[in-house]
C-alpha cells in the first residue's frame, strides 16, 4: 500500500520535472547574456568566440539545444561546466554534502530553538511568555541572512576561538564546528514560521478531548505534554519544514556565500553570474527534486506520526 | 497531488527567482574576466623597494633552520624565514590548471606560480626581462628574435628545460591557446641548439618580448613530458616556484615548495593555499581572525579602516586598469565629435576620484595608465570647463542638450561614478538615464552596439599598451570596432600600426604620445579614473608584492609567524 503510493508519487514527479526543465532551460537562455563573451572577456577576438559558441553548441536553435540537454538528461549527462570544463555531475557531486549539512543542521536548530519556546508560548496562552515568543523570532524573519551572518561572524566568530571564521573543514569535526554559525543564521531566518506553527496547533491540540482524556487518567503533565501534545502539534510543523523547503535553500545560497562554503547554492551564484547554463540548468533540477523529494519525504513522517493521515 | 504540484511548483520558481535576483545584482565582488577584473589586477612600482626597506628593519633573529639552509639566502642571516603556509583568500575559484585554457585573472595568478614565461614583466611595470631566457637578440629587419635560456633551470620533475620545450610550448600557445591570438605574428621557431631559440615573425612587431610574457606563452616539458594533454594538467608540471597539491573546486587550491626551483633558496614558504571567500566581508574578518594572511578585492571604502587595525595592512598597489565613458560612434548625436568635446569638458575627474574611490586610484587624463609604459604625462586632456563645454556644445548637431541612455555594469565602483557624471552632464541639458547590466554581461551587449554611452574600461595582461591600443583604436586589427565604439579614424589606423613596428624606443613613445593627444582631441574614449588594486595582508606577511599588471611572485614572500 505505502509502497504503491510511493511508487505513484514517484511517477507523478515525471511531469513536475519535465516543465521544471522546460522552465529552467529556457529561462535562463533568455536572460541576457552571452556566456561566450562572459567568460572570455572583452578582449578575446572573433575566431576565438566563434570556436567557443561551436564547441558549445550555441550556434544551433535554441530547440534543438534543449533537446540535446533533454536527450543528455535521459542518460543521466547533466552537460558539461562551461567555467570549469568537467562535467556538471562531477562539479555537483562534491558540493551537495556542505549544503545538506547545512540544511541538516539549520532544521535541527530550528527545531531545538522552536520547541522549548512554543511549549512555553502555548501553555502561557495570551499572557507575557506567548506574547513575548510570538514578537522576538519574528524580528527574526525580518533580518536578511546576510547580516545577520556577518554580525555572528564578527561578534562570535572572532571572539570565540575554536569557531572558524567561514570556511569548511577538512576533517567531519572540523566541518560539523563550521556549521554551527550558518545553521544558526538559518535557524533564525526559518524559526519564526517553526515557532508560530507548533504554537498553534500545540494550543488546539491541548484542548482536544483526547489530551482531557490522558489527563483524567491521572497521567503526568510532562508525559501529557510530550506523548499526546506534542507527538500530534508537531505534524502541521513538518508540513510546514517542508513547504517552506524551497525558502530555505534560498537562504541557503546567501548563507553559504556569506561563510565561504563551497556548497551548491555558491556554485550555483558562481553559475548564474558566469552564464554557465550547463550548470544551471543542472543545479536548478537538482533543487526542484530536492523540494519534491523533501515534500514527499514529508508527507511520509507525516503519516507515520499520524495515523489518521492515509498514504493514498 | 495538487498540494505537492504546488509545493513543487513554489520552490522551483522561488530558486528560479532567486538565480534570476542573483544574475540581476551582480555582486562587488564578482568579478569577469582577466581584462576587466578592474579591483584586483594590480600593482606596485615602489612594493619591491618598500617592502625590502620594511624587511630590513623589522628582521627576525635566524633562526636555526635557516642557518642549516645555507647559501639559500644571499641577504645574510637575518634574510627571510624559510617555511610556514601561505594562505591567501581571494572571491573566486580556480577554473582550469591549464595556462592555455585560462582567461582570467584568479586563475592565472595561481598559474604564474606553477608555470614560467621566459619573459617577465619588472617589478614597476615598465619592461619586460628576461626571466626563463637570460638574453634576446632581435635582428636588423626586426623579423627575428634569438632568445638564449637561462641556465640551470629545470621542471618540477627534475628535468632540465631545453629549447625543444620552449618550442613545444609556444606552438602549443599559437595553436590552441585562447589568448594565443598574442603571438600570431610568429612564423617560424627554430631550435639550433638546446638552450637557443629563434623565433621568426611574419611582420617587424615591436611589442614581441611583451607578447612573450602573457601566461598563455607558459613553459612546459614538450609533448607534456611523455602523458596526454589531459593527464598532464591534473597534475601539470612547469619550472614555476611551486608546484600542484591539490585543487578542491569551491574550496581551495594548494600549491607546495618547488625544491627544484632555480631561484636560489626561493620560494621561501612550505605551501600557498589560496581559499574561495566569496563574501567581502567574510575575507577581511578571516585576515582579522587570523585564518587567512592575505586578502585580496578588499572594498575600497574599508581600506583605510582596516589599515589602522592592529597588525593588518591594507593598501593599493598601482595597477593598469582605467575606466572611462565610452561612445557608440556610429549613431547620432555621438557620431558628433563636439557632442563628446562638450561631454568631457563637463566631466570632472578629481570630484570622481575623490568620491568614488575614496582617494585609493586617481583621475585619469589618458587612456594609458601611468603604470604601463608609453604613458605621456603631458597628455592635452581637455580640462573640466562648463563654458568651453557649452561653447561645445553650442557648436555641435545638438545644441540644447539631448537625453541618453548610460550603461554601466553594476558591480563596485562603477555606478556612484556613473551618478556622478550624469549629474555633471545635467547643467548642459544632457538628460541621463542610467541603465545598469549584470557586469559579465556589459561586452556581450555593447559588443552588438545595444548602448549609447557605455562605462567601459581595460586592464592590461602585458606591459605593453600595443595589445589595448590596437583593440581600441584600430576597427580592424583588434577585431573589436575600435572596443565597439565604431570609431574610424585614418590618421589614428596609422598611429596604431607604426607603433607596432617601430623599434626605436623614443619614436614609440613619440608614436604612442601622438595618439594619446588624438583621443584627447577626438574622445571616442573620455578617461575617466585611474584604478589601483586593494590588497589586505597581516603583519606576518612580509615581502608582498604586486606589479602593475597583477603578477604576485609569492616566492619573495616569506611568514614571520
Amino acid at each position: 500500500m505505502a509502497l504503491r503510493y510511493f511508487l505513484r508519487r514517484l511517477l507523478r514527479m515525471i511531469p513536475v520535472i519535465l516543465g521544471m526543465t522546460i522552465i529552467v532551460f529556457f529561462m535562463i537562455h533568455l536572460v541576457p547574456g552571452d556566456p561566450a563573451r562572459t567568460l572570455l572577456g572583452p578582449r578575446a577576438p572573433a575566431e576565438v568566440i566563434e570556436a567557443f559558441n561551436l564547441r558549445w553548441g550555441f550556434d544551433r536553435p535554441l530547440h534543438e539545444q534543449f533537446l540535446s540537454f533533454l536527450g543528455g538528461l535521459l542518460q543521466g549527462d547533466l552537460g558539461t561546466s562551461m567555467s570549469y570544463n568537467v562535467p556538471t555531475t562531477e562539479l555537483v557531486t562534491g558540493r551537495f554534502t556542505p549544503t545538506l549539512l547545512l540544511l541538516a543542521i539549520s532544521g535541527l536548530f530550528a527545531m531545538v530553538i522552536s520547541l522549548p519556546l512554543a511549549v512555553v508560548a502555548a501553555l502561557r496562552e495570551e499572557r507575557t511568555p506567548d506574547h513575548v515568543v510570538r514578537v522576538i523570532p519574528m524580528v527574526g524573519l525580518g533580518l536578511p541572512a546576510f547580516w545577520v551572518g556577518i554580525l555572528l561572524l564578527t561578534f562570535v566568530a572572532l571572539r570565540v576561538e575554536w569557531l572558524p571564521v567561514g570556511g569548511y573543514g577538512a576533517t567531519w569535526p572540523d566541518r560539523l564546528i563550521a556549521m554551527i554559525l550558518p545553521g544558526l543564521t538559518v535557524a533564525i531566518g526559518i524559526a519564526p514560521f517553526t515557532i508560530r506553527s507548533l504554537r498553534s496547533s500545540l494550543i488546539e491540540v491541548m484542548e482536544a478531548d483526547y489530551i482531557a482524556t490522558a489527563r483524567a487518567k491521572g497521567l503526568a503533565g510532562v508525559r501529557v505534554l510530550w506523548a499526546h501534545g506534542l507527538r500530534n502539534a508537531v505534524i502541521p510543523t513538518v508540513t510546514v519544514l517542508g513547504v517552506n523547503l524551497g525558502w530555505l535553500v534560498g537562504n541557503t545560497l546567501i548563507v553559504e556565500k556569506v561563510f565561504a562554503l563551497p556548497g551548491l547554492g555558491a556554485l550555483m551564484i558562481d553559475a548564474v553570474l558566469e552564464r554557465d547554463f550547463p550548470v544551471v540548468q543542472g543545479l536548478a533540477l537538482i533543487f526542484g527534486l530536492l523540494v519534491v523529494l523533501v515534500n514527499l519525504l514529508a508527507d511520509v513522517v507525516r503519516a507515520s506520526l499520524d495515523p489518521r493521515v492515509q498514504l493514498s | 497531488m495538487s498540494l505537492l504540484r504546488k509545493k513543487a511548483a513554489l520552490g522551483v520558481s522561488l530558486i528560479l527567482v532567486l538565480s534570476l535576483i542573483a544574475a540581476a545584482c551582480g555582486d562587488d565582488a564578482e568579478e569577469e574576466t582577466a581584462t576587466t577584473a578592474a579591483a584586483e589586477v594590480t600593482t606596485t612600482a615602489a612594493a619591491p623597494a618598500t617592502t625590502a626597506a620594511a624587511s630590513a628593519d623589522e628582521e627576525p633573529a635566524p633562526d636555526d633552520d635557516m642557518a642549516e639552509d645555507d647559501g639559500m639566502m644571499e641577504e645574510d642571516a637575518a634574510g627571510p624565514k624559510r617555511g610556514g603556509d601561505l594562505i591567501f583568500a581571494r572571491h573566486r575559484d580556480n577554473t582550469t590548471l591549464d595556462p592555455g585554457a585560462a582567461v582570467e585573472t584568479d586563475t592565472i595568478y595561481v598559474l604564474d606560480h606553477i608555470f614560467e614565461t621566459l619573459f617577465a614583466t619588472s617589478a614597476d611595470g615598465a619592461s619586460v626581462d628576461p626571466w626563463l631566457a637570460s638574453e634576446f637578440e632581435v635582428s636588423d629587419d626586426g623579423k627575428s628574435w634569438t632568445v638564449t635560456l637561462r641556465e640551470g633551470v629545470e621542471f618540477s620533475n627534475g628535468q632540465p628545460m631545453t629549447s625543444a620545450d620552449v618550442k613545444f610550448s609556444i606552438q602549443r600557445a599559437i595553436d590552441e591557446a585562447a589568448f594565443g591570438f598574442l603571438l600570431s605574428a610568429i612564423e617560424s621557431i627554430e631550435t639550433p641548439d638546446d638552450m637557443t631559440v629563434v623565433f621568426n615573425t611574419s611582420f617587424p612587431w615591436a611589442p614581441f618580448l611583451a607578447d612573450l610574457s602573457v601566461w598563455a606563452a607558459a613553459i612546459m616539458p614538450a609533448d607534456y613530458a611523455g602523458m596526454s594533454a589531459e593527464e598532464f594538467f591534473e597534475n601539470p608540471i612547469g619550472t614555476g616556484p611551486f608546484l600542484f597539491d591539490e585543487w578542491v573546486p569551491g574550496e581551495y587550491i594548494r600549491l607546495v615548495r618547488n625544491d627544484n626551483y632555480w631561484q636560489e633558496g626561493k620560494p621561501y614558504v612550505d605551501s600557498v593555499t589560496w581559499t574561495q571567500v566569496p563574501d567581502d566581508n567574510t575575507r577581511i574578518l578571516q585576515l582579522e581572525g587570523g585564518q587567512a594572511h592575505i586578502a585580496q578585492n578588499v572594498p575600497l571604502n574599508l581600506l583605510d579602516s582596516l589599515n589602522e587595525k592592529e597588525g593588518i595592512t591594507a593598501t593599493t598597489f598601482p595597477a593598469t586598469t582605467v575606466y572611462w565613458v565610452s561612445f557608440n560612434t556610429t549613431i547620432e548625436p555621438f557620431n558628433d565629435r563636439h557632442v563628446r568635446r562638450a561631454i568631457a569638458y563637463a566631466i570632472e575627474q578629481d570630484a570622481i576620484a575623490n568620491a568614488a574611490l575614496f582617494g585609493h586610484g586617481g583621475p585619469a587624463c589618458s587612456v594609458i595608465s601611468p603604470a604601463v609604459p608609453y604613458h605621456d604625462p603631458d597628455t592635452p586632456c581637455l580640462e573640466s570647463n562648463m563654458d568651453l563645454a557649452r561653447a561645445e556644445l553650442a557648436q555641435s548637431s545638438v545644441p540644447d542638450g539631448f537625453s541618453a541612455e548610460y550603461l554601466v555594469g553594476d558591480q563596485s565602483p562603477n555606478l556612484p561614478i556613473v551618478e556622478i557624471i550624469q549629474g555633471q552632464l545635467a547643467p548642459l541639458g544632457i538628460d541621463i538615464s542610467i541603465r545598469t547590466i549584470d557586469p559579465g554581461q556589459l561586452y556581450s551587449t555593447i559588443f552588438v552596439f545595444d548602448y549609447e554611452i557605455a562605462f567601459t574600461g581595460w586592464t592590461m595582461d602585458i606591459p605593453d599598451p600595443d595589445q589595448k591600443i590596437s583593440f581600441m583604436f584600430d576597427p580592424e586589427l583588434g577585431g573589436g570596432d575600435s572596443y565597439s565604439t565604431g570609431y574610424n579614424n585614418p590618421e589614428m589606423i596609422e598611429l596604431v600600426r607604426a607603433g607596432q613596428t617601430t623599434f626605436e624606443n623614443a619614436d614609440r613613445a613619440q608614436i604612442y604620445a601622438d595618439i594619446q593627444a588624438l583621443n584627447a582631441e577626438e574622445v571616442p574614449f573620455i578617461p575617466l579614473v585611474v584604478l589601483d588594486a586593494p590588497f589586505a595582508w597581516s603583519d606576518s606577511v612580509k615581502g608582498l608584492w604586486v606589479n602593475p599588471v597583477g603578477k604576485r611572485h609569492l616566492e619573495d614572500v616569506w611568514l614571520d609567524e
